[in-house]
C-alpha cells in the first residue's frame, strides 16, 4: 500500500506543478489589473500605475515568461504574492479556506453519509413506498438550485421563528457580532451552522443516493450474497457484510471528486448565508482581475483535486483488494 | 431413511411462468443423486427453491422436507439457522460466489461462527482445517488469500469448505464444475467425494452432463421442462433408459463423428502458417513501476500449418495461452518473435489496407454467446454488419441476411429478435452466421460450444460439420473439451504453458497419445457410462499448471507429470535439465505425428 501511494504521489506531483501553472499563466494572460487601477477617479498617472502593478508583480508589459518565473519563484517559497490592493495573498488564503472548510465539511459529510445510507436502503427495498419516495426525492433535490434551495429554508427558519416567538434559527455570519467565548460561542456558531448545513447536505444528498442505489440494485442479486445467505446469514447481513461494501468500491471515485471541488463550489451558499468564503473571493478576484489571488485560488483546486484522487485511489485499494497489486 | 423429501414442488414466477411443475426427489444419507438436465429444465429453480433463496417474486407449493421437518413457508430469520448448517449449497460459478472483497479464510470462519458459538481463533483455525481437508497446499498461507488469487479450481474448492464447515446433512452442488476444465472437474469432484465420505453428508449434484453423474452418483434424475422424467439407480438408468429424452441427452453428452477423418493431404496449400510464435507480457515491478521483472510467457515459440479444408484443434487447459495464440493471428500484424503467414502471405508485410481485405478471409466465432453479440441490437442487424462493413450494398446485404439465416437453421423470424431473446445455442449460431457473412476462407473458433449445454452442444456441434463439409473452409479451433476435439477435428495440437507438447492427425493424437499429458487430457473426460467410467484407469493430475512467468527449468510439465514421478533419480535428470524438443513419435513414418518428451508413452501403453 505505501509503494502504491508514493508512486501516485509522485504521479499527482507533476500534474500539480503543470496544473498551477497552467492556471497562473491562463489567469496572466486573460485578466486585465491594469484596468482597475485606470478606472479610479482621479485616475492615477501612467507611471505611477506601472510602478505599483511592477511591485505587485503584476504588470502587463513585463513579458509574461518574466511574470511567471517571478511568481513560481515566490510560490516555491511558500509566498503566493500579494493581492491587487497589497495585502499578502496568503493571509487571506487561510481566513477564507478556513470559512469555507468551516461552512462547507459538515454538509458534505452529512449529504454524503445520508445520500450512500438512503440509496442503499431504498435499493434494499425496492419498488416499494420506502423506495419510491426516497428516488422521488432523489431526482427532485438535485433539480433544485442550491439558492432557491437556501432561501425556501430560509423562509421556512423565519416562519418557525415567528411561530415560536423566540429566535431558534439565525443565519447571517458566522457567529452573532460580540457572543461570548467558550462553550456558548461554540453553541452559537453550531445554531448558526445549522441552515447552511441542511443547504448544502440537501444538495448534495440527492445525486449520491441516486448512484448509491443504482449500485446497490447491481449487488443485490450478486452470486456472493446468494452465497452469503446459503451459509446461513440473513438477508440483512449478508447485504450489509457482503453487498454493501463491493458496492461502495465504485462511489470513492464519485465521492472524492465532488468533495475535492466542493470547498470552490459554495459561492451561492455563502452568498446568501453571508460568508466570506473562497467561491466569493475567486468570483471577486476574476472580476477585479487579481492575478496572484486566483493562481492562489486555482492552486486551491488543483491540490483539492488531486488530493481527492489521492483520496480516491487509496480509499479505492483499502476497499477493494483486487487492484492492491494490479494498479 | 431419507434425509431429503421434495414432494410435488412447482415454482412459479410471473404468472403462468413455470419453472419447476411438480418436482420430487428424496436423498438418504450419504446417497449421491444426480439431477440431469438442459439448461432451461428448472433444475437450478428446484434447487434454489430447497434452499429458499429464490427471488421475492417466485410462488413455490408442495413440500420440503429435511429430517421430518418441513422447510417451505418458514421466514428468513428461521431459514437462516438451517442453511449453511444442515443444508448447505456449492454454486456454479466459483468466480463470482465468493465476496471479492474478504479473504476466503474469512468467509470459511465466517460460516463457522454464524451456526456456532466459537471464538474468533478457533474459527479460524477450522477454516485452515478446512481448506487442508479439500486438498489446497500451503492452507495456512492460502486463508489469507483473497479469491481472486485463487485459480478457478481453487476456488470451487474453498466453497466446497464452506459448505462443509458446520457438517451439513445435506449439500447440494449446482453445477459445481461447469466452468472449470476437465483436468480440474476430475479434481474438484474428487474433492466433493471426499468432503461426502469426511461428513456423512447426502449429496444433490445437478448438472447438464450426464458422464458427470456415471463416476460419482448412486442414483439420478432427469428433468425435463421443469418435471422429473425418470429416476433410478445410475447404472440402471444411464445403460438402459426408460424415455426418449433421457436417450436424447446420452447421445449428445458422447459425440460420435459422423463424417471420416480425411486423410491428410499435403499436396493442398496451406492457409495458414504459423512458425515460432511468441508472445509475452512484460511485467513491472518496484515503487514506480519502472523496472521490468521478466515477463508472463503466454505464447513461447509454437509452430503448426493448416491446409485448405482442415481442421486443426488447439488443445490444453485454461491458462496455456490457446486464445493468445488465436488473438495473435487475427491481429494481422508482426508477432513478437516468429513468423504468422496467412494464405501465403506474411502478416509482418502487410499494410492497412491489404489488413483489411484479408479480414474478410478470417473471421472468428467467440465463446460466450451471451456477451458476443451487441444487446442493442437484432440479428439482422448483426449479420448485415460484416457485409456492410466491407462495402456491400444493403439491400443485397438483407437478402444475403436471409440465406444466413437458413444456413445455420434459424428460422426467418429470429432475424427481428434482440439476442436476449434467444437460447444460448441459438445465440451461438447468430455469432457462427456473422462469421460466416463475408465467406471466410479461413474459420477461428474460440471453444464454440463451452457455454453451452450438452444438447445445444451437440446441435451446434452437428451444424459446424456440416457447414465444414459444405462450405469447404479451414477451421483453427480452440477448445480444452477432447469430446470436441474428436468431433471436428483433423488435426490436434495440445499447448502446455505455451508450448506445443504434442502435435499429429486427430486419430494418432487422442488414440493413441504419446505425451503423458495428453493422455491426462483424455483421461479428464468422464463418460456417460456408469460401468466403463468406474473400471477404467485414470490419471489424475494434481495441481495447476506453473505460474507462466517462471516456468520450471527443463520440461514444463515436470511439475505435474504423472510419469516424471515414476522415473529414477538418473531418468529424471533429463527432464530437470533438458527442455524438451519436438521430434516425431515413430521416426520414419513421417505422419506429422510428433511429441515434445524425453520418456513419451509407447504405443498403445495407456497408463505411465
Amino acid at each position: 500500500m505505501a509503494a502504491f501511494v508514493l508512486r501516485r504521489l509522485a504521479n499527482h506531483l507533476v500534474l500539480a506543478v503543470l496544473g498551477v501553472s497552467l492556471a497562473y499563466l491562463l489567469a496572466a494572460a486573460a485578466l486585465d489589473p491594469r484596468a482597475a487601477y485606470e478606472d479610479r477617479t482621479p485616475r492615477p498617472p501612467e507611471a505611477v500605475v506601472d510602478a505599483r502593478l511592477t511591485a505587485l508583480n503584476l504588470n502587463d508589459r513585463t513579458p509574461l515568461a518574466d511574470r511567471y518565473r517571478i511568481w513560481a519563484g515566490d510560490v516555491l517559497r511558500g509566498d503566493f504574492g500579494r493581492t491587487w490592493d497589497g495585502e499578502p495573498v496568503n493571509a487571506e488564503l487561510g481566513r477564507r479556506l478556513g470559512v469555507s472548510l468551516r461552512l462547507v465539511l459538515p454538509g458534505a459529510v452529512l449529504g454524503c453519509a445520508g445520500g450512500l445510507l438512503l440509496g442503499a436502503w431504498a435499493a434494499v427495498r425496492r419498488g416499494r413506498t420506502a423506495d419510491r419516495l426516497v428516488t422521488f426525492g432523489a431526482c427532485l433535490l438535485p433539480a433544485v438550485p442550491v439558492f432557491v434551495l437556501a432561501v425556501l429554508l430560509q423562509m421556512l427558519a423565519s416562519r418557525a421563528n415567528d411561530a415560536l416567538g423566540v429566535r431558534v434559527f439565525v443565519w447571517v455570519g458566522e457567529s452573532t457580532p460580540g457572543a461570548p467565548g467558550g462553550v456558548a460561542g461554540l453553541a452559537d456558531r453550531a445554531r448558526h451552522l445549522l441552515l447552511p448545513t441542511v443547504t448544502i447536505a440537501l444538495a448534495q444528498l440527492g445525486v449520491y443516493c441516486r448512484y448509491q442505489r443504482g449500485l446497490m440494485l447491481d449487488v443485490l442479486h450478486a452470486d456472493f450474497v446468494r452465497t452469503a445467505r446459503a451459509r446461513g446469514l440473513r438477508r440483512r447481513s449478508a447485504l450489509l457484510r457482503h453487498g454493501l461494501r463491493t458496492a461502495l468500491v465504485p462511489m470513492t471515485t464519485y465521492l472524492s471528486y465532488a468533495s475535492g471541488l466542493l470547498v470552490l463550489g459554495a459561492v451561492f451558499t455563502e452568498e446568501i448565508f453571508g460568508r466570506h468564503g473562497m467561491g466569493e473571493w475567486l468570483a471577486g478576484s476574476v472580476a477585479r482581475g487579481d492575478v496572484n489571488a486566483v493562481a492562489a485560488i486555482g492552486c486551491v483546486a488543483v491540490c483539492g483535486v488531486l488530493l481527492a484522487g489521492l483520496v480516491a485511489d487509496v480509499l479505492h485499494g483499502a476497499l477493494d483488494p483486487r487492484v492492491r497489486g494490479a494498479a | 431413511m431419507s434425509v431429503l423429501r421434495v414432494t410435488d414442488l412447482t415454482v412459479r414466477y410471473a404468472p403462468g411462468v413455470r419453472a419447476v411443475q411438480g418436482a420430487g426427489l428424496t436423498v438418504a444419507a450419504g446417497e449421491v443423486l444426480g439431477v440431469v438436465g438442459e439448461s432451461g429444465s428448472g433444475k437450478t429453480a428446484l434447487a434454489l427453491a430447497v434452499m429458499g433463496l429464490l427471488p421475492d417474486d417466485a410462488r413455490v407449493t408442495g413440500s420440503v422436507r429435511l429430517r421430518g421437518r418441513e422447510l417451505l413457508g418458514r421466514s428468513d430469520a428461521e431459514l437462516s439457522r438451517v442453511r449453511g448448517k444442515d443444508l448447505a449449497m456449492v454454486f456454479q460459478d466459483p468466480l463470482s460466489a465468493l465476496t471479492p472483497v474478504h479473504t476466503v479464510g474469512d468467509q470459511i470462519a465466517e460460516t463457522v461462527r454464524i451456526h456456532a458459538r466459537v471464538s474468533r481463533a478457533a474459527a479460524r483455525a477450522r477454516a485452515v482445517a478446512l481448506l487442508d481437508l479439500v486438498g489446497i497446499p500451503g492452507a495456512q498461507r492460502r486463508a489469507r488469500a483473497y479469491p481472486h488469487e485463487l485459480s478457478g479450481g481453487m476456488r470451487q474448492r474453498v466453497m466446497i469448505a464452506m459448505a462443509i464447515a458446520n457438517d451439513p446433512a445435506v449439500v447440494i452442488a449446482d453445477e459445481p464444475t461447469a466452468a472449470l476444465d476437465a483436468t480440474v472437474q476430475a479434481q474438484v469432484l474428487d474433492v466433493l467425494r471426499v468432503a461426502k465420505e469426511a461428513t456423512g453428508a447426502a449429496i444433490v449434484l445437478i448438472t447438464h452432463d450426464p458422464g458427470v453423474v456415471a463416476g460419482f452418483s448412486d442414483r439420478v434424475m432427469v428433468m425435463h421442462a421443469g418435471r422429473s422424467v425418470e429416476s433410478g439407480p445410475v447404472e440402471e438408468l444411464l445403460r438402459r433408459p426408460g424415455t426418449p429424452y433421457t436417450n436424447e441427452l446420452l447421445r449428445a453428452s458422447s459425440p460420435a463423428r459422423e463424417s471420416p477423418v480425411p486423410p491428410s493431404r499435403p499436396e493442398r496449400p496451406a492457409v495458414l502458417d504459423v512458425d515460432g510464435l511468441v508472445r509475452h507480457h512484460a511485467l513491472y515491478k518496484g515503487p514506480l513501476r519502472l523496472r521490468q521483472a521478466g515477463s508472463v510467457r503466454a505464447v513461447d515459440g509454437i509452430g503448426f500449418r493448416i491446409r485448405e479444408g482442415e481442421t486443426l484443434a488447439l488443445v490444453g487447459e485454461s491458462g496455456s495461452g490457446k486464445t493468445t495464440t488465436l488473438m495473435e493471428i487475427l491481429r494481422l500484424s508482426r508477432p513478437q518473435g516468429g513468423r504468422v503467414a496467412l494464405f501465403g502471405r506474411d502478416t509482418a508485410t502487410l499494410r492497412a489496407s491489404d489488413r483489411k481485405a484479408l479480414r474478410r478471409d478470417v473471421q472468428v466465432v467467440f465463446q460466450d454467446p451471451f456477451s458476443s453479440l451487441n444487446p442493442r441490437m437484432r440479428v439482422a442487424d448483426i449479420l448485415a454488419e460484416p457485409l456492410t462493413a466491407h462495402g456491400m450494398p444493403t439491400s443485397r446485404a438483407r437478402a444475403r441476411v436471409e440465406a444466413l439465416v437458413e444456413l445455420v437453421g434459424l428460422e426467418p423470424a429470429h432475424a427481428r429478435r434482440y439476442p436476449h431473446a434467444l437460447s444460448g445455442g441459438q445465440r451461438q449460431r447468430v455469432g457462427i452466421a456473422r462469421a460466416l457473412a463475408l465467406e471466410p476462407r479461413l474459420l477461428l473458433l474460440d471453444e464454440p460450444v463451452a457455454a453451452l449445454d450438452v444438447i445445444a452442444r451437440a446441435e451446434v456441434l452437428g451444424l459446424l460439420e456440416r457447414l465444414r463439409e459444405r462450405l469447404g473452409m479451414a477451421c483453427l479451433l480452440v477448445t480444452h473439451d477432447i469430446g470436441v476435439v474428436r468431433r471436428l477435428a483433423d488435426q490436434v495440437a495440445v499447448m502446455y504453458a505455451g508450448r506445443l507438447v504434442e502435435i499429429g492427425p486427430a486419430d494418432g493424437v487422442c488414440g493413441d497419445p504419446a505425451h503423458p499429458y495428453t493422455r491426462a487430457l483424455l483421461d479428464a473426460v468422464p463418460l456417460a457410462d456408469p460401468c466403463l467410467e468406474q473400471r477404467r484407469p485414470r490419471v489424475f493430475l494434481r495441481g495447476d499448471p506453473p505460474d507462466p512467468a517462471s516456468p520450471p527449468a527443463g520440461c514444463r510439465f515436470r511439475s505435474r507429470c504423472p510419469r516424471y514421478a515414476m522415473l529414477t533419480a538418473a531418468e529424471g535428470v533429463l527432464c530437470e535439465e533438458d527442455d524438451p524438443e519436438s521430434r516425431p513419435v515413430r521416426p520414419g513414418e513421417g505422419a506429422g505425428h510428433s511429441v515434445a518428451c524425453h520418456h513419451p508413452l509407447a504405443e498403445g501403453e495407456s497408463a505411465p
